[in-house]
């Protein structure tokens, strides 16, 4: 037998060598191998049993069952993602990026907010300082946002990177102060900033912060999450919503509510987005629909729905819209080789 | 029958002079590269002294399958048909002189200095290594992602560096302070640098403005030409300018 290489990759080989390395007149013509590959021949003579094992046990009672309210947004997007980061405990490999990651430019401008709120307390008084004044204060609640990374990431922020960053926050923050003067309709005074919570949702017990509490001179009160990154509210009504944490903290909430809000503050980009009672005027809330109670209600059952699943571990690997989006687990679940 | 243009084909193959063969398709430019190239090999005293160049690694390749094959066959009896005598006998002159000068290319075709254009820059390269500053152990990477990205994230760093701050530090506030979103960008257009490295070269910012300007110019005329199509002429009309 000979066998040589014709190609590699899109290169052809120069095959004739190999007849010349054979005594001339020795190779006669060989036939082309036409038995099937010893794979082949193997795969032939076995017996295979397909075996889908979508189910995990489920989570016994009066069990703590792990994940606390990251089971909601995973649970929703692909269940074999909550049973396997969070009962199984699979975890992607970090990778360091220089300078600051997402989240600790999101620290950064809840900080300076949180400070810069706690000196306003109300729209009155935002209404009343002069853009000056405005800005003396952001610059404030930067210098307090920015003394506080530093403590533990001075390397991140060498001095002109610094600069900048700083220079971008005042920005970023002078207009969100606009915004928040001329989006909104009611007046309102900061009830709360950076408040947490317990609960639990069918036994799940889940912890929940939320970035601000806002109440309305008639007390009902809305609840606001401060986002530099994506915002999805439009994710809130869905029967699997992988957008959980305003909806989660709406149901959890014991004061009245009149709306949930994220505050995205992007660059050119920011402003309100949410859901808010018919009678609230925020620009970027939709209130078309029914009554915010009724809103609520409907986030409730889904979201107690997705936690039964979670329960009673169902674990099939689905991502909705057969999308995997951020989930590193595919090496793990191999959805590509299910197809 | 000869072809009508080979007075052109003959004049060519003159190692004095340069040429610029622009031609259709299928009409033969291969060919007549391999003739010039056997042309020259008959002429020198080493095989490595002739280089042919091309861009990928296939037409490399299939170049030199096809020296080899025109040298194989010059072993043979003259061929009959007109265009392939040409190549046949300056194979033939080839031999020749590898027999003279105990070559030995199709034992050792590997002598034959046909390539692409990185692999002949890389051997260069590494034949120079104190006016490249690079070691002797130099490779190609096919996929040279990783590099651009290294070379992104660098040049971002060079913002705490006097002479560039004022240039990145610009740089970063038009994509909001993001370092790795603007590492990353340059990353993208190294990976395409033929499309704007010519404009960049010139050296003349007023320029290259201009350019990029025009082009950006063309496109939004694109745009508008095309949304001018489907809005109603009532509505055009109204439209200020």
């Amino acid at each position: 037998m000979l066998s040589y290489a014709t190609a590699e990759e899109d290169r052809t080989l120069v095959g004739e060598c190999a007849d010349r390395a054979l005594p001339e007149g020795k190779l006669e013509r060989l036939a082309p191998l036409t038995e099937p590959s010893l794979i082949a021949r193997l795969y032939a003579g076995a017996k295979i049993e397909p075996l889908l094992e979508d189910a995990a046990p489920p989570v016994e009672s009066g069990q703590q069952a792990p994940g606390g309210k990251s089971i909601f947004e995973f649970q929703a997007h692909c269940p074999f993602r909550a049973f396997a980061t969070l009962r199984l405990g699979a975890k992607e490999l970090r990778t360091a990026d220089p300078g600051l990651a997402a989240w600790e430019r999101g620290h950064l401008v809840h900080d300076a907010l949180e400070f810069v709120w706690d000196e306003l307390r109300d729209s009155r008084e935002l209404e009343r300082r002069s853009q000056e004044a405005l800005t003396q204060l952001i610059r404030g609640g930067v210098d307090h946002a920015m003394a506080s990374l530093l403590e533990s990431r001075r390397e991140a922020l060498p001095p002109r990177f610094e600069q900048v960053e700083r220079a971008r926050l005042e920005d970023l923050l002078l207009e969100w102060l606009t915004i928040e003067r001329e989006h909104r309709g009611d007046a309102f005074r900061v009830a709360q900033v950076e408040k947490e919570l317990e609960t639990k949702i069918r036994g799940i017990a889940v912890k929940l912060r939320i970035d601000r509490i806002d109440e309305l001179e008639d007390g009902r009160q809305l609840i606001v999450d401060y986002k530099t990154g994506e915002t999805k509210s439009k994710e809130w009504d869905k029967e699997r919503s992988i957008e959980p944490q305003l909806p989660l903290y709406a149901i959890s909430h014991e004061s009245k509510l009149g709306g949930a809000l994220f505050a995205k503050l992007r660059a050119m980009d920011s402003g309100f987005q949410g859901a808010v009672a018919p009678a609230i005027s925020i620009k970027g809330a939709d209130k078309n629909q029914d009554a915010f109670e009724e809103r609520v209600e409907l986030w409730r059952q889904n979201l107690e729905a997705i936690a039964q699943e979670y329960l009673d571990g169902e674990a099939a690997v689905d991502p909705r819209d057969n999308k995997c989006g951020y989930c590193r687990l595919p090496a793990l679940c191999r959805k590509d080789d299910r197809a | 029958m000869r072809p009508a243009d080979h007075v052109q084909r003959e004049t060519a193959l003159d190692p004095a002079r340069s040429f610029i063969v622009q031609a259709p398709a299928g009409s033969g430019k291969t060919e007549l590269l391999i003739q010039r190239y056997l042309r020259l090999l008959s002429t020198v005293e080493k095989p490595e002294s002739v280089v042919a160049i091309t861009f990928t690694r296939k037409a490399a390749a299939e170049m030199l399958r096809r020296v080899l094959e025109a040298l194989a066959d010059a072993h043979g009896k003259e061929p009959t048909e007109e265009h392939k005598r040409q190549t046949w006998a300056l194979a033939k002159a080839v031999l020749d002189r590898d027999e003279q000068n105990d070559w030995r290319i199709e034992e050792n075709p590997r002598r034959l200095e046909i390539q692409t254009i990185d692999a002949l820059s890389l051997q260069l390269v590494s034949r120079m290594p104190w006016l490249s500053r690079m070691g002797p152990r130099l490779e190609m990477v096919d996929d040279a992602t990783e590099m651009y990205a290294e070379a992104g994230l660098r040049t971002v760093a060079l913002l705490e560096e006097e002479r560039y701050t004022h240039a990145v530090e610009r740089l970063l506030r038009h994509v909001d302070n993001k370092q790795t979103r603007l590492a990353k960008l340059i990353a993208n257009m190294l990976g395409r640098r033929e499309q704007w490295l010519r404009h960049l070269i010139q050296n003349d910012i007023g320029r290259m403005r201009a350019q990029f300007e025009q082009s950006l110019e063309r496109g939004v005329e694109r745009a508008l030409r095309e949304l001018a199509k489907v809005t109603p002429p009532a509505v055009l009309t109204e439209a200020p300018g």
